[in-house]
């Protein structure tokens, strides 16, 4: 295979030096003359029923526009997202405490939110449910549905009850995990623009195309009167998947109500209160195994608290049932998963989309399933887990593109030997790139790829960037393909006019993608230069033959050809040098019943482990290093695959031991960075980084997918890195020191 | 409601002066990004908890989100744009470099943060960097490439002050 | 933009003047602007930030100065602070982070009267005394009398604290606190601690103890326990113990009030241990 001249390569992203010198322009950082504001009046209950919104007091504000409830609303008041159960704006009932119960529109953001201070909420209270258990009981308050469920699937192989019955030995336990909320330094925000009786909406997205299908249904309008221009988007990690939709949907009404541009921008309280969060969940799993350490069965109950609308939780149960029972060898298994409504935030995705929860549950046991075996846990992991030609959980054959040993005994080599005064924990997980079985529907991607006359290249996606390096990733697999120079191409924000529907910005899908869509674009026009550059060497007098390409260079024979050379030959012959690409994900399946089929179209693989130390006074848990190999199949960009390996990691720990959201009676109690604490500089561990490479023949350079992976199983390996700390085993997210305390005192 | 009365404000910004009539409630954030369009420098959470609004302030680090403009009165105030205002400063370009940028809107602040610690010392330490960048929030990096970035920075204006001119 | 106005005083009594009209102080303003954003007092603001009576570091008559508006940072940087106020200046220190030092104040952080607050805590542990200023003239109470209850001071509206006054005797001091991140959060519980050893015994023994009640706390059964007793482990013990049973502490977002409780006694022995083995140190 040639050498790869970009690919492969730490090329300075794209983006960086803008960024870092202010020059980036995000939603709130730029308004056409007559920009007016919005804010929202939100529900301070649980569940209520609005009897009058009375805007009179409001209206008396100084600057006041409009005001904006479900009876302003032209099209469509549901927003189209998977069950289609969350109205944009609630006409008499509203199931969160932090709902959106209408907009106010005034000319300084100061006024708007003042007017939405003063509107006044005539409700009633009505009965509520935060407990998802206690909501699929019988006798709950209804949330969702007959019975609160919002979706439930089941995956079965083998005979577990009878493997559990025949073990020699068979551990199980509940373990639980709290809300993590995403906390992207940029808040939620979109500007709705009116022009010409269509609408243009600047985002901040993962998906402007979800935003583009609310915005034509909410306004009633074609697809073809609405525009989704994305803006650079400071951080997402799921978060911005689904609910931008929601914004943009709200700005565009006030801006279709008043005529005028109107932006909304969410203060950081209320991004805590009604945005999307990772789901809490409830967790009960058992490991069955033989004395010599092979598992022979594994059953696991899972509960996701999916909160008052089903928004995406179907899809992150779907995704946390199929990775469920880990990645290992099984013949025996039973996984029964359920997501239940409550009167809460509606919880969505968040970078691992299920996954994290689970994780958190079974590789904590393994490690209490090694103890009980008198085992140590990363032979007893090396005796499970999946390698080429075994069978997942789901029947599916793992491929050649499996480094899942290579990373776990990678991990236990950096790892060393235990230290005095620290303990040290292993962890294991996979990852399913793409949508899989579950959202095979959206699993498509475009591109759009024009090579201007001077020589510059324009790469249009449907993907967004926000922060995870998919435009310099993109562009180094366009260069690579075109022979252009990496400082030759550029990749823009999404467009919905340049590229069309690509799916959303999620499931670590867009180097596989986008990138497959790029490369299927560049290919004519790879073939149209390169045959131009042979031209222009012969003319200079190379012989004919083998010619070279790299580095956006064409040479032959001692002469040489530069890439704009060869697209200004190609603009001389009138050639066509604009090509769309579209990539569909290979065929996946997933059979209801047993959860049988091919579920994903290739899987990254994982280990981790992670040396704390602990002070058994106070309980508190440091994390001193953090150990993170991964095979993501290629690493396209290798500095930033470890920027996702130590963001990841670090969010990871984030969850493990200190973000804690608290909630009363349905109410947040801490919606802000004041005491919902993320980790800040004084707290990052080591990170000691091992990039793995098992190619996916059908990925871009062979690449798959990885933004996700680094997060997944961070939290048990700390958990297990306690245990071997302090003998302690904590079951419960986030690992507070008041907790850790507690179990010591016993 | 009363509404805001306006006084006038005059301060450096940049090395350039300004004198405004403004808006008496306007923090120094808004002032700087609405008045007077500077907008690299970012505001996350408008209660000094994220530290994407720092500036300097006299020659210090400020959060601001939780600066009235007013109280700016007579001060020499630079923001990022001013820090790179002679094309890019070397943390700027050691932050492009050094894999320390993911979403960017942490970084204004940073940088900032940064400056101000460089200014003091162009020799930290590690536990230095950390503590001047204790009160800014990363949620992508995982802070070391961020870390690496100063310390390349912070080396290459070493470099610069030991260089005869 | 906030809800409220701001003017610049050129004098003291320019400001009391205006505070008395309705206005309300603001310094350096990291407590106020949360909550006014969150929709509180539409008051114009007084700023009293540069007014000279509230500024400096310095001795004073037999006592230690510092002026209410200055800032962290600088409280913190001070000689007099580092040489003469040990406790003090750990709290400094370990305040928010550096960019809010530069802009927070000794006065606000007592004014605004957390039972969380660092300042507030540790200027009690030093024994401090307020020096408040109104129309009717200029009155001095120690620092710890000065907060009632969470965020309810005995300062009125139209009272500005023109700074503290602390011993200018050499003491030995730590200020130690737990928070659910170790740096730049609020305190789950805090100690301040300050003595003197003479002879091997501890003499003016105060120990606070923050987060730990509604307001803060002098564990006065802990100093009785040590005042003139060696510093033991054993005493040490028995003066942490006392110190926990001293809490009164509450269940809220960030911890428990059995947790705090504990956690009470845990920082108040290392705190005591700290003192005990630098002392043992230096006499090496």
């Amino acid at each position: 295979m040639t050498e790869l001249f970009t690919v492969g390569k730490s090329e300075i992203r794209k983006d960086a030096l803008p960024k870092a010198c202010g020059a980036a322009v995000y939603v709130d950082d730029c308004a056409p003359a007559g920009t007016l504001y919005a804010a929202a009046v939100r529900s301070a209950h649980p569940h209520i029923l609005i009897e009058e919104l009375d805007f009179s007091e409001a209206a008396a504000v100084s600057g006041f526009a409009a005001s904006i409830t479900a009876k302003d609303i032209p099209g469509k008041n549901q927003w189209p997202l998977v069950k289609n159960d969350y109205p944009f704006l609630p006409e008499k009932e509203a199931k969160f405490c932090g709902e959106t119960l209408a907009i106010v529109v005034a000319d300084t953001r100061h006024a708007a939110v003042e007017a939405a201070r003063r509107t006044r909420v005539a409700f009633r209270k009505l009965e509520f449910v935060t407990d998802p258990l206690a909501a699929m009981e019988p006798s709950a308050p209804k949330v969702h549905g007959e019975n609160n469920i919002i979706s439930s699937y089941r995956v079965k192989r083998g005979d577990a009850e009878e493997a559990i019955r025949s073990a020699d030995a068979v551990v199980e336990a509940v373990y639980t995990a709290n809300y993590q909320a995403h906390v992207y330094l940029e808040t939620q925000g979109a500007l709705a623009v009116p022009e010409n009786g269509a609408m243009t909406i600047y985002t901040s997205t993962q998906c402007p195309f979800y935003v583009h299908d609310a915005v034509a249904c909410v306004l009633g309008v074609p697809q073809n009167m609405v525009r989704v221009v994305q803006r650079v988007t400071g951080g997402g990690f799921g978060g911005k998947e689904d609910v931008p939709a929601l914004v943009a949907a709200h700005a565009a009404l006030a801006a279709r109500k008043t005529g005028r541009p109107v932006k909304l921008i969410y203060e950081r309280d209320e991004d805590f209160l009604s945005m999307s969060k990772r789901h809490p969940a409830w967790m009960k799993v058992l490991y069955a195994a033989r004395r010599d350490g092979k598992i022979t069965a594994c059953r696991v109950k899972y509960v996701l608290d999916g909160g008052a609308y089903a928004t995406l939780s179907p899809i992150v149960l779907w995704r946390g049932t199929v990775h469920a029972t880990g990645p290992y060898v099984l013949d025996n298994l039973l996984v029964e998963t359920f997501a239940a409504a409550t009167n809460k935030v509606p919880c969505g995705a968040y970078r691992g989309f299920g996954q994290p929860q689970i994780s958190f549950a079974t590789e904590s046991l393994i490690d209490e399933l090694a103890a009980k075996l008198g085992m140590d846990p990363v032979e007893l992991r090396l005796k499970n887990i999946l390698r080429p030609g075994d069978k997942t959980a789901c029947g599916q054959t793992v491929s050649q593109s499996c480094g899942l040993e290579e990373a776990l005994l990678e991990a236990r080599r950096r790892a060393g030997p235990p230290k005095p005064g620290r303990g040290t924990g292993f962890s294991v997980s996979y990852y399913g790139v793409g949508l899989g079985a579950g959202g095979k529907y959206l699993d498509r991607a475009g591109a759009a790829v024009t090579v201007f006359k001077d020589g510059s290249a324009q790469v249009a996606v449907g993907n967004t960037e926000m922060g995870q390096g998919a435009q310099t990733v993109l562009a180094q697999i366009a260069a690579e393909s075109l022979n252009a120079p990496y400082c030759a191409v550029r990749v823009s924000e999404v467009d919905t006019a340049l590229v069309p529907d690509s799916g959303p910005t999620v499931a670590s899908r867009t180097t596989l993608m986008a990138g497959n869509a790029v490369l299927e674009a560049c290919s004519p026009l790879r073939e149209r230069l390169f045959s131009a550059a042979r031209d222009l060497l012969s003319a200079k007098g190379a012989p004919a033959g083998e010619m070279a390409a790299s580095n956006g260079v064409f040479s032959a024979g001692g002469a040489a050809v530069s890439f704009a050379e060869a697209a200004a030959e190609c603009w001389g012959r009138r050639l066509k040098m604009a090509e769309h690409g579209w990539y569909i994900a290979p065929p996946t399946s997933y059979n209801s019943e047993d959860g049988q089929g091919v579920p994903y179209v290739i899987y990254a693989y994982s280990a981790n482990a992670a040396e704390v130390s602990v002070d058994r006074e106070t309980g508190e848990i440091r994390v001193e290093k953090l150990i993170c190999a991964h095979d993501m199949g290629k690493a396209v960009n290798p500095q930033l695959t470890e920027g996702q390996m130590q963001g990841g990691a670090l969010q990871g720990m984030g969850y493990a031991v200190c973000e804690n959201l608290v909630l009363k009676d349905g109410v947040m109690q801490n919606p802000n960075m004041t005491d919902y604490l993320v980790p800040s500089a004084e707290q990052t561990p080591e990170f000691d980084c091992a990039i793995i490479e098992r190619g996916y023949e059908q990925g871009p350079y062979n690449a798959k997918g990885f933004g996700e992976a680094p997060l997944i199983a961070v939290a048990p390996a700390v958990a297990n890195a306690v245990f071997a700390a302090c003998g302690a085993r904590l079951r419960e997210l986030p690992m507070l020191p008041e907790k850790l305390w507690k179990a010591l005192q016993k | 409601m009363e509404s805001s009365s306006k006084i006038r404000l005059g301060c450096a910004v940049n090395g350039a002066a300004v004198s405004r009539e403004i808006d008496s409630g306007l923090t120094l954030a808004e002032f700087l990004r609405g008045e007077l369009l500077l907008t690299g420098t970012k505001t996350g959470c408008n209660q000094g908890e994220c530290g994407a609004c720092l500036v300097i302030v006299n020659g210090r680090a400020v959060n601001s989100c939780l600066f009235m403009a007013a109280q700016a009165e007579g001060a020499s105030i630079i923001t990022i744009e001013g820090i790179n205002k002679n094309g890019p400063h070397p943390l700027s370009s050691a932050f492009a470099e050094e894999g320390a940028v993911q979403c960017g809107f942490c970084t204004p602040g940073m940088i900032v943060a940064a400056y101000a610690l460089l200014s003091e010392t162009l020799s930290p330490t590690r536990d230095q960097i950390k503590e001047a960048l204790s009160g800014n929030i990363c949620r992508c990096t995982g802070y070391e490439m961020i870390f690496r970035a100063v310390e390349k920075a912070a080396a290459e204006m070493r470099k610069k002050c030991s260089t005869p001119a | 933009m906030l809800n409220a106005g701001i003017i610049l005083p050129n004098t003291l009594a320019e400001a009391l003047r205006v505070l008395r009209g309705g206005g309300r102080a603001l310094a350096g303003g990291t407590d106020l602007l949360i909550s006014a954003r969150r929709g509180g007092a539409p008051a114009p603001w007084v700023d009293i930030s540069r007014l000279p009576q509230l500024r400096g570091i310095r001795r004073q008559d037999g006592h230690i100065f510092i002026g209410a508006a200055e800032k962290i940072t600088d409280v913190g940087a001070h000689p007099l602070t580092r040489e003469m106020l040990p406790a003090l200046a750990q709290a400094c220190r370990k305040f928010a982070c550096p960019s809010l030092r530069n802009m927070a104040t000794l006065g606000g952080n007592c004014a605004n009267g957390s039972p969380a607050a660092d300042g507030l805590c540790a200027l009690c542990a030093e024994n401090a005394a307020a020096i408040i200023a109104n129309d009717g003239g200029i009155r001095k109470i120690p620092v710890e009398s000065l907060v009632l209850g969470p965020k309810k001071t005995a300062l009125s509206r139209c009272d500005i604290i023109l700074g503290f006054e602390l011993p200018d005797t050499a003491h030995k001091g730590v200020y130690l606190k737990l928070a659910a991140r170790r740096s730049f959060a609020i305190s789950k519980v805090s100690a301040g601690v300050t003595l003197r050893l003479e002879n091997g015994l501890a003499r003016g023994v105060s120990i606070m103890l923050g987060a730990a009640g509604p307001r803060p706390l002098r564990a006065a059964k802990s100093q009785e326990i040590l005042e003139g007793a060696p510093l033991s482990a054993d005493m040490i013990e028995r003066a942490a113990l006392a110190a926990r049973d001293a809490c009164s502490p509450v269940d809220d977002a960030r911890s428990s009030a059995e947790y705090r409780r504990a956690m009470a006694a845990v920082l108040a022995r290392r705190a005591l241990s700290i003192i005990a083995n630098d002392a043992a140190k230096e006499s090496l």
